[in-house]
């Protein structure tokens, strides 16, 4: 961004975006921001997810954090609930992991088994 | 933790957590010393504020708490001090010296990283941050992005692009790169 110029040029063309995007349902994307979670690389998880997000140009999620929720030796947690799937929580998430999650999950809807710690 | 920075993400989400609206982070660095300052208007605590520092004291609903502690023990070890404010109902103000040069003192790191990070997380909260580097100063205030985004979400992923980008070039600048 060099000037606020550039800013609102983005702001009109998000805006015209959002119009003509179907609106769907939003999927949620949980992460463990507490102590733990920050401690074993819960910031780097999250930059990869808006990175990838902003990559394949996919915002219809919703991104929220949460403290500790008792599972600290699996830190980092990313929790995915997309619409028609069951909620999933993965564990033990590296920056590459939170990548694969974004593309497969997030956005194709395929749940990467292999990851998953607790699934309801 | 790796980076101080991550102690400070760590203590912005304390700030978020005691539902802040309002949050100011300064930092303010010379060759000898780095001082950092974070000051919120969410619900404080009640009685001594140096309780935060005990690690099985928590004002969230369990029975210990970390983030504080850890500041702590890199302020005992470096030898710096650090002042917490907090009364119920008025905000918490916690702020932190450290002299430069100090084996245990982690690297500030990553700060971009931990601004994004927490407007993505808490886009309603108004994150005023405040860099001095060498006299040199950079201010970033996201009420006045809010403002000029109107109904776009500033925790949009090609607007937290653009606000990454535009906050490390600001950096490099207050810390004399090219």
């Amino acid at each position: 961004m060099k000037s606020l110029e550039d800013l609102k040029k983005l702001r009109d063309q998000i805006r015209d975006d959002m119009k003509i995007r179907d609106k769907g349902e939003r999927v949620k994307i949980t992460i463990g921001m507490g102590t733990t979670g920050i401690a074993s690389g819960a910031r780097e998880v999250l930059k990869t997810i808006v990175n990838e997000l902003e990559t394949r140009n996919f915002s219809d999620v919703e991104i929220l954090q949460t403290g500790s929720i008792g599972l600290d030796a699996k830190e980092p947690l990313l929790t995915v609930e997309k619409p028609g799937l069951p909620k999933v929580t993965y564990g033990l998430v590296t920056m590459e992991m939170a990548k694969r999650i974004v593309v497969e999950h997030v956005i194709n809807s395929q749940i990467i088994g292999d990851w998953v710690i607790r699934s309801s | 933790m790796k980076e101080l920075s991550l102690n400070i993400l760590d203590l912005l989400e304390n700030s978020a957590a005691a539902r802040a609206n309002n949050v100011l982070l300064v930092i303010n660095e010379n060759i000898n010393k780095i001082h950092v300052e974070l000051k919120d208007d969410g619900s404080g605590i009640s009685g001594n504020p140096n309780r935060l520092l005990d690690p099985f004291y928590s004002s969230k609903n369990k029975k210990i708490g970390l983030g504080l502690p850890f500041i702590n023990e890199i302020v005992t070890l470096c030898q710096g001090n650090m002042d917490i404010q907090s009364k119920p109902d008025s905000g918490t103000k916690i702020s932190f010296k450290l002299p430069k040069g100090c084996i245990d003192l982690p690297p500030l790191g990553n700060i971009v990283s931990t601004i994004i990070t927490f407007i993505t997380l808490h886009p309603e909260i108004n994150l005023k941050y405040e860099h001095i580097c060498e006299e040199k100063l950079f201010v970033f205030d996201s009420q006045e992005y809010k403002a000029l985004l109107e109904d776009v979400p500033i925790n949009h992923p090609e607007v937290l692009k653009m606000l990454e980008s535009y906050l490390e070039n600001n950096l490099k600048n207050l810390y004399g790169g090219n």
